[in-house]
C-alpha cells in the first residue's frame, strides 16, 4: 500500500474516531404542569452528573446536548417536585410534566380531636419520631425528648434511673397550681403525678417511667393557643400527644426483637478536702476566730490535741458508694394485619442500676393495640398497657440520714468504724457502710392505661367516635430501717404506703370534614367530655419490733396510720372549625367549656376559645418566580387556656376528722372555703413563619410567642388571727415571651450517603407581673418569689468581694444601714436558661449509620448547696467534710480570692464568712453536652435472610459521653428540690447523683 | 430538432403528472406501538387500492399528518374514530428480588394505587405520614404524549405527574429497558411490548404482578398467552385491568381517507389480534362506521 493510500486511510479512521467522541446527541422537549397543562417558564433541565444545563423559555421547551444515549436528565423547579427522566429515543421529543411539590406542607400534624395538614394547620406543633428517641439511654420518653424541640425544656433533677424530670413548654405559668403539660397517651389523658408519698430527701419518682420508649411512635408537642386550647383546661402548659405503636393492613406478621446491655458510670464526681487539709482549716478557723493559738485542737497529741494536721488520714466514703451499674433491656414485638384488622403486640423488660449502690429500677411491661373495620361503616379500636416497676431507692438531697450525705458530706477525716470495728457516726449523719449494707427500701408500681373507642362512618366525611379510656396507677412503698441505721434506733421503725389513683374519661366526637371544590377544604367536630379523677393513700408507720429479723408493720409494737381520699370531676364540651381556600388560606377556630368540680360553685365553668390563620404565600402568583424559596407560610393564633391543677378540694372549707381535745375525738376546722376561686386563665398568642428553602433541603420554623397569666390560683397568706395561715385564692399574674427557631437540613443526599441535621434554640423570658407579697420558698429562703422577677430567682446576700486586707466577705449593703440583715438579702439570679436547644446530626452511608445530638443550656444558674455546705471555714465542725476548693480560702493579707478566711464567728456588719447564703455558691450553671451517640450497622440484607430475618441492626449507644461546663459541682443539671410544693424551686444542688456516663451495645432484629 | 425534443419531454412531463394526479397519497403520523398494526392496515388497503399511497411521516412532518394514530384521549372537538383496543398490564422483570414480597398477595384497587401513584392529599391526612409496604418498590413510567401512563393514571383517578419515582421519555417500549437496567422496578406497558408477537407468550424476562381477579380471569392472565388475554378481555371488562380505544384523529378529511378508515373497521379488525391489540365490538365498530359515513363524509 502506497504512503498515501495509508495517510489518507489514518486520516478517515482519526476523523471517524474522534467524530466519534465528539459526537453528542441534541435532544429537544418541553417542560408542563402536570394538573394544568400549562408550560413551564424558566425550569432547569440538567444532564445528570454534569454541568450541562438548559432552561425552558417562554413554551416550556428546551434543547440540550448531551454525551450519550441513553441521557439522564434532572428537571427542577420552585413548588414542583424534582424530576429525573431517562431518555432512550433522541428522536422523540422528551415531555415532561412536573407535579406540585407539597412536601414540605404536606406532613400531617396530629391537633385536639382532628388530624390536619401543616399547610393549612395555624398553630406551633413539633414532632419527634420515636427512632429518634432511642439513642438516649434512659427509662423514659421524657429524658429522651431533651434537646429534641423548640420551647421545650427538660432536666434531669438526677441521676437515678426513674427519677423525676423537669419538664416546661414555653416557661412556667403558675405558682401554685400545676406548670407541667398535658399528657395524653392514645388518645387517654395521662396522670403525671407521682404517688411517692415516702420522701427520699428531694427526689421524686417519675410517674411516666411506667412507658415502655420502644412502643412510642410518634411524640407530637402542641405548643400555642391553636393547638392547645381545644384541650381547655388541661392544655395551659402545652400538650404532649403520645401515639404507639400499631399493626398495618395487609402486612405480613412483623417481629422485633431488641436486646441492649449497658454498663454506667459517674462522668464526674466531688473532690473534697484531704483529712490534711480539713484539721488544718479548723485550725484556722479557731485562730481566725481569736482563740489561743496554742489551743487549736489539731495539735500534737502529746499536747492533747488531735494530732497535727499532717497526722490526719483521709477516708474516701465516695469511691465506696459509686459504682459501674449494670443496665439491661429487651424487648419484643408482634406486628400485622390483614384487610379489616390490624395488631401490634409488645413486651418489654427493662432493668437499670443506679451507679449510686442501694438504688435501681425494673420495669415489665405489656402492650396490646388492635384496630377492627367491622364493617366499612363500623371500625373497633383499643389500645391496652400494663407495666410493673420496682424500685430501689434511698435518701438523698436534703435527707442528713441520706446515703449521698454519708458519703459526701462527711468529713473525710473521720473514721467510718469504731475501734471495735462497728459503724461509727458523726452528728446528723448515718453510716456508709450501714446504709450500703442494710438499706431496705423498695416501691412497687402497677400501671393500667386502657382505651377503647368505636367509630362510625355516617356519610362521606362525617363520623361519631365514642371512646372510654382508663389510666389506673398503684404505688406500694415499704421501707425499714433496722437498728443498724440511724433511724432504726433504739429497736426499729417501717413504713408501709399505698397510694392510688385513677383517671377515668369518656368522650363522644362528631367529626366532618369536605371537598366542596378542589379548592376548598372544611371541616369541623363536636365532642362532649366527662372525666373522673380518684385519689387514695394508706400510711402505716411502726416502730419497736422485736428484732432486725421482723421487718414486717404487724411485728411493731408502736403502730400509728393515716388515711385520706379526694376525688374531682371535669364536665366539657368543645367546638372546632378548620377552613381552608385553595390550600393557601386557612383559619382555625376552637372553642371549649369545662366545669371542673375543683372550684367555687360560682366559678365551675371556663370557656376557652382560639382563632388561628395561616397563609401559604409560596402559592401565590407573585411567588412563582421565586428561586430560593421553595414554600412560605405565616400563621398566627390567639387563645385562651386555663388551669385547675390544684387540690381536689381547694375551693371547699374542709374539718379534719383528727382533732382531739382533752382526750375527746373532734373535727378540726382546717381549710377555709372560697365560693369564688375560679379558673388560671392563659391568654397566649403566637405569630410564626415555616419556610423551605434550597428546593425543600432546607426547613426553617421561626416563632414568637407571647402568654400572659392571670387569676393566679395561689395559696395566699392571710393573718394569723384568723386562726389559718392561707386562703387559696385567685391573685397575680405572670408572663412569658419568648422565640423559638427549628432549622432542618438535608445536607447530602445521593444512593449511598445521607447527612440529615437538626437545630432548635429557644430563649424564654418568665416574669411574675403582679404578687401582691413577696414569698420566699424552700429552706432559708433560697428561693423568692417577688412582683417584677422571674420565677425560681435566688434571693441571697450579694457578696462583692472578699476584703484582701482582711480576708473578710464584704457584701452588698442594699439599704446602707452599715448591717448585713434580712432586709440586704435580694435577688441575684434565677435558675432560668437565657437559651436552651440542641443539636442532631444523622449520617447513613450503606448500612452503616451514625446519629449524635448535643443539647445545651445558656445562662441557667445553679445553687450549688453542696459548696454552701462544705465551704463552711469551719462553721460546722469537724463532721461536715470540706469542698476542695475551701483551700482557695484567704490565708494571709494580698490574698485575691472569692473565699474568705476560715472563721465561725460573725464579721462586725452582722454577716458571715462561711455558712452565710451567699451569692458566692452561685454558679453559672451553662452547659453543653452530648447527650447521644449512637452507631449502628444493618447487616446486609442477603446475609440475614438466609437465616428468617428480614433485617438486623447492631449498635452502640453513648448517652451523656462529655459534658462541657464551668460548673464546679458534678452535675449542672440537678434539682434537690423536685417534689417541693408545685415545683417552684429549681436549681439547687445538692446531694444528688450525676446523671451518668452510659455504654450500651445492642442488637434488633425483625423477622 | 431542438422542437421534437422540448415536444417529446413535455408529453413525458405531462404523462408523468397525469399518472401522478391519479395516486393519491394520505399522510399518516403513528404512535410507535402501533406502526406494526398500521403497517399492515396500510399493507392490505394498498393491496386492493392501488391508486392510494398511505405513507407514515414522523418528525416535523408528522405535525401536518392527515391522520394521527394515537392511544391517548381525544378531545371531543376533534374528528377521530376507534380503530382498536389496546390494554395496560402492570410487569416487572421476572428476576426482580422483591417479587417475593408480591407473590403471595392479590394486587387490588387500593394497591396498585399505593403501588404506582403518589398518596392523595386525603390519604396522607389520615396516614399521618406513616410508610406504606408499597413504599420499597420503585416504579418507572413513561412521560412521552404516547405513554399508556396517562391513561392507566386515569383509570385509577389520578394523572400522569402522579406516579411515583422515575421516568423515561419516548416510546413505551424503553420502559422494558429501564426495568432490564434496574429489576427492582415496576412498570405498565401494553399487550403489544409485554407478549413476544411471534411465540404469543409472555416475554420470558417480564412478569405481570398478582391482581385480584376472578378464578376465570386469574387463570387466563396467568396462563402467560396473549390471545388467552385478548379473548377474555374481548368478553368482558375486567376490572384492574385498563382497555384504552387506539384513535385516528382526522386532521385532513378526504374520501380516501374514509375508506381506510371503513377497511379498518372491516377486514382491518383480522389484523388486530396479530399485534396485541383487541378487535373493536360491533356495537362500538357500528357506532365508528356511522361517523365516518356522516359526519367525516360531508367534510
Amino acid at each position: 500500500m502506497s504512503i498515501s493510500k495509508i495517510l489518507i486511510a489514518a486520516t478517515v479512521w482519526i476523523a471517524a474516531i474522534g467524530g466519534a467522541y465528539a459526537q453528542k446527541t441534541t435532544l429537544n422537549g418541553k417542560v408542563t404542569d402536570g394538573a394544568t397543562g400549562e408550560p413551564i417558564i424558566g425550569a432547569t433541565v440538567v444532564e445528570a452528573n454534569t454541568v450541562n444545563a438548559a432552561a425552558t423559555d417562554f413554551d416550556g421547551n428546551f434543547t440540550i446536548t448531551v454525551k450519550n444515549i441513553p441521557a439522564t436528565l434532572t428537571v427542577d423547579f420552585v413548588g414542583y417536585r424534582h424530576q429525573e427522566v431517562k431518555v432512550y429515543d433522541p428522536e422523540e421529543e422528551v415531555e415532561i410534566y412536573l407535579s406540585d411539590n407539597a412536601d414540605l406542607l404536606s406532613e400531617v400534624v396530629v391537633t385536639g380531636y382532628s388530624q390536619v395538614k401543616r399547610s393549612s394547620f395555624t398553630g406551633a406543633v413539633n414532632s419527634v419520631d420515636g427512632k429518634d428517641l432511642k439513642a438516649t439511654a434512659a427509662t423514659s420518653f421524657t429524658e429522651q425528648l431533651q434537646g429534641q424541640s423548640a420551647g421545650l425544656i427538660v432536666t434531669g433533677s438526677s441521676g437515678a434511673p426513674g427519677s423525676g424530670v423537669f419538664l416546661r413548654l414555653r416557661g412556667s405559668t403558675s405558682i401554685n397550681a400545676g406548670n407541667d403539660p398535658l399528657y395524653i397517651i392514645d388518645g387517654i389523658p395521662f396522670n403525671s403525678q407521682s404517688l411517692q408519698t415516702i420522701s427520699i430527701g428531694g427526689q421524686t419518682t417519675n410517674p411516666l417511667s411506667d412507658i415502655n420508649p420502644n412502643d412510642i411512635e410518634k411524640v407530637e408537642i402542641l405548643k400555642d393557643a391553636t393547638a392547645t386550647a381545644i384541650y381547655g383546661s388541661r392544655g395551659a402548659n402545652g400538650v404532649i400527644l403520645i401515639t404507639t405503636k400499631r399493626g398495618e393492613k395487609e402486612t405480613a406478621t412483623k417481629i422485633n426483637v431488641t436486646a441492649e446491655y449497658g454498663l454506667a458510670k459517674a462522668a464526674k464526681l466531688w473532690n473534697l478536702a484531704t483529712g490534711p487539709e480539713t484539721a488544718q482549716i479548723i485550725n484556722e478557723a479557731w485562730i481566725n476566730d481569736g482563740k489561743d493559738p496554742n489551743l487549736v485542737p489539731y495539735r500534737s497529741k502529746s499536747e492533747g490535741g488531735l494530732g497535727t494536721p499532717q497526722e490526719q488520714p483521709t477516708y474516701n466514703r465516695i469511691d465506696v458508694l459509686f459504682r459501674t451499674a449494670k443496665q439491661q433491656n429487651y424487648s419484643a414485638s408482634i406486628s400485622g394485619g390483614n384487610k379489616n384488622t390490624t395488631y401490634f403486640l409488645g413486651v418489654d423488660f427493662n432493668s437499670q442500676e443506679a451507679i449510686v449502690k442501694t438504688q435501681d429500677f425494673q420495669r415489665f411491661g405489656f402492650r396490646f393495640n388492635l384496630d377492627h373495620e367491622i364493617n366499612k361503616y363500623v371500625t373497633i379500636s383499643t389500645s391496652n398497657a400494663l407495666s410493673r416497676t420496682r424500685r430501689s431507692l434511698s435518701r438523698t438531697a436534703n435527707s442528713p440520714k441520706g446515703i449521698l450525705q454519708a458519703a459526701v458530706h462527711q468529713s473525710t477525716i473521720l473514721n467510718p468504724f469504731n475501734e471495735d470495728g462497728s459503724y461509727a457516726r458523726y452528728g446528723i449523719f448515718d453510716n456508709i457502710y450501714a446504709i450500703i449494707e442494710n438499706n431496705n427500701h423498695h416501691a412497687y408500681g402497677l400501671r393500667d392505661i386502657n382505651n377503647i373507642n368505636i367509630k362510625f362512618k355516617l356519610a362521606e366525611g362525617l363520623s361519631f367516635k365514642s371512646s372510654y379510656g382508663i389510666d389506673y396507677n398503684d404505688y406500694h412503698e415499704k421501707r425499714y430501717f433496722n437498728t443498724e441505721l440511724a433511724d432504726g434506733q433504739p429497736d426499729g421503725s417501717a413504713t408501709d404506703a399505698r397510694t392510688s389513683n385513677y383517671t377515668f374519661t369518656a368522650e363522644q366526637l362528631l367529626n366532618f370534614y369536605k371537598d366542596f371544590t378542589p379548592n376548598q377544604f372544611f371541616s369541623a367536630f363536636l365532642g362532649n367530655s366527662v372525666q373522673k379523677n380518684g385519689y387514695a393513700t394508706t400510711t402505716i408507720n411502726g416502730s419497736g419490733f422485736p428484732s432486725d429479723s421482723f421487718e414486717e408493720l404487724g411485728a411493731a409494737s408502736v403502730t400509728s396510720s393515716s388515711t385520706s381520699k379526694s376525688r374531682s370531676s371535669l364536665i366539657s364540651w368543645f367546638l372546632g372549625l378548620n377552613y381552608s381556600l385553595f390550600d393557601r388560606y386557612s383559619l382555625e377556630a376552637n372553642v371549649r367549656a369545662d366545669a371542673s368540680s375543683r372550684f367555687g360553685s360560682n366559678n365551675r365553668w371556663g370557656v376557652f376559645p382560639s382563632v388561628g390563620a395561616a397563609w401559604v404565600v409560596s402559592k401565590e402568583a407573585f411567588a412563582a418566580g421565586w428561586t430560593s424559596i421553595n414554600a412560605l407560610k405565616v400563621k398566627g393564633s390567639i387563645g385562651l387556656t386555663g388551669n385547675q391543677s390544684i387540690d381536689d378540694f381547694a375551693s371547699r372549707g374542709l374539718w379534719d376528722g383528727s382533732g382531739v381535745y382533752n382526750d375527746q375525738a373532734g373535727l378540726l376546722h382546717t381549710q377555709l372555703a372560697n365560693d369564688d376561686l375560679k379558673w388560671e386563665t392563659t391568654r397566649q398568642w403566637n405569630i410564626g413563619i415555616e419556610t423551605g428553602l434550597l428546593n425543600n433541603r432546607l426547613s426553617v420554623e421561626f416563632n414568637y410567642y407571647n402568654k400572659y397569666t392571670t387569676d393566679l390560683l395561689l395559696e395566699t397568706p392571710i393573718p394569723a388571727k384568723t386562726g389559718f395561715s392561707s386562703i387559696y385564692s385567685n391573685l397575680g399574674e405572670i408572663s412569658n415571651k419568648g422565640i423559638e427557631l427549628q432549622i432542618s437540613s438535608t445536607n447530602i443526599k445521593n444512593e449511598d450517603f445521607e447527612w440529615t441535621s437538626s437545630f432548635n434554640i429557644t430563649h424564654n423570658s418568665n416574669k411574675i407581673e403582679k404578687l401582691p407579697v413577696a414569698f420566699s420558698q424552700y429552706d432559708r429562703d433560697w428561693v423568692l418569689l417577688e412582683e417584677g422577677k422571674p420565677l425560681y430567682s435566688f434571693w441571697l446576700y450579694k457578696q462583692l468581694r472578699v476584703d484582701p486586707q482582711t480576708g473578710d466577705a464584704v457584701y452588698e449593703d442594699v439599704n446602707h444601714d452599715g448591717k448585713i440583715n434580712t432586709a440586704d438579702r435580694q435577688i441575684v439570679g434565677d435558675a432560668w436558661p437565657d437559651f436552651t436547644g440542641g443539636l442532631r446530626n444523622t449520617l447513613k452511608y450503606k448500612n452503616l449509620d451514625l446519629s449524635f445530638l448535643i443539647n445545651f443550656s445558656v445562662g441557667n444558674d445553679v445553687f450549688n448547696m453542696n459548696r454552701f455546705f462544705q465551704e463552711h471555714g469551719g462553721v460546722r465542725g469537724t463532721n461536715w467534710g470540706l469542698w476542695e476548693g475551701q483551700m482557695d480560702r484567704w490565708t494571709k493579707p494580698g490574698d485575691i480570692t472569692d473565699i474568705p478566711r476560715a472563721k465561725t464567728i460573725a464579721n462586725a456588719d452582722g454577716s458571715q464568712n462561711n455558712g452565710f447564703q451567699s451569692s458566692r455558691f452561685l454558679e453559672d450553671g451553662s452547659f453543653a453536652r452530648i447527650k447521644s451517640l449512637s452507631l449502628g450497622y444493618t447487616l446486609p440484607k442477603n446475609a440475614v435472610a438466609k437465616a428468617g430475618f428480614e433485617n438486623v441492626r447492631v449498635y452502640f449507644n453513648v448517652t451523656n459521653l462529655v459534658t462541657w461546663t464551668g460548673y464546679s459541682g458534678a452535675d449542672p443539671e440537678t434539682n434537690a428540690a423536685s417534689d417541693y410544693s408545685h415545683s417552684t424551686v429549681q436549681g439547687l444542688d445538692f446531694a444528688l447523683p450525676p446523671q451518668p456516663r452510659t455504654f450500651s451495645f445492642g442488637i434488633s432484629a425483625n423477622l | 430538432m431542438k422542437k421534437i425534443f422540448i415536444t417529446i419531454l413535455s408529453v413525458v412531463f405531462a404523462a408523468n403528472v397525469f399518472a401522478q394526479e391519479t395516486k393519491t397519497t394520505i399522510t399518516l403520523s403513528v404512535s410507535k406501538f402501533s406502526k406494526g398494526l398500521v403497517e399492515r392496515w396500510i399493507s392490505d388497503y394498498e393491496k386492493q387500492n392501488e391508486n392510494v399511497e398511505i405513507r407514515i411521516v414522523s418528525g416535523k412532518a408528522a405535525q401536518n399528518a392527515d391522520l394521527v394514530v394515537t392511544g391517548n384521549e381525544v378531545a371531543a372537538d376533534r374528528d377521530a374514530v376507534a380503530v382498536a383496543k389496546y390494554a395496560l398490564l402492570p410487569v416487572t422483570a421476572a428476576e426482580n428480588p422483591l417479587y417475593s414480597e408480591l407473590q403471595d398477595k392479590e394486587l387490588g384497587e387500593k394497591d396498585l394505587k399505593h403501588l404506582f401513584f403518589e398518596l392523595s392529599a386525603e390519604e396522607k391526612l389520615y396516614r399521618r405520614g406513616k410508610a406504606l409496604w408499597t413504599d420499597q418498590f420503585k416504579v418507572v413510567s413513561g412521560s412521552g404524549k404516547n405513554a399508556g401512563a396517562a391513561i392507566y393514571a386515569k383509570y385509577f383517578g389520578h394523572e400522569a405527574a402522579d406516579f411515583r419515582g422515575n421516568r423515561i421519555a419516548g416510546d413505551d417500549l424503553y420502559l422494558l429497558s429501564a426495568l432490564n437496567e434496574d429489576k427492582e422496578q415496576i412498570t405498565i406497558n401494553n399487550l403489544t411490548y409485554i407478549y413476544d408477537l411471534e411465540s404469543r407468550q409472555l416475554k420470558s424476562d417480564l412478569t405481570i404482578l398478582p391482581l385480584k381477579l376472578k378464578k376465570r380471569q386469574e387463570v387466563a392472565l396467568q396462563s402467560g398467552n396473549l390471545d388467552a388475554i385478548i379473548e377474555l378481555l374481548e368478553e368482558e371488562d375486567v376490572d384492574l385491568i385498563p382497555v384504552a380505544r387506539l384513535n385516528v384523529v382526522v386532521a385532513k378529511a378526504s374520501t380516501e381517507a374514509n375508506n381506510f378508515l371503513s377497511f379498518i373497521l372491516g377486514d382491518g379488525q383480522q389484523a388486530n389480534h396479530d399485534f396485541g391489540f383487541l378487535q373493536l365490538d360491533y356495537k362500538l365498530a357500528q357506532v365508528q362506521s356511522t361517523l365516518i359515513s356522516t359526519r367525516l363524509a360531508s367534510k
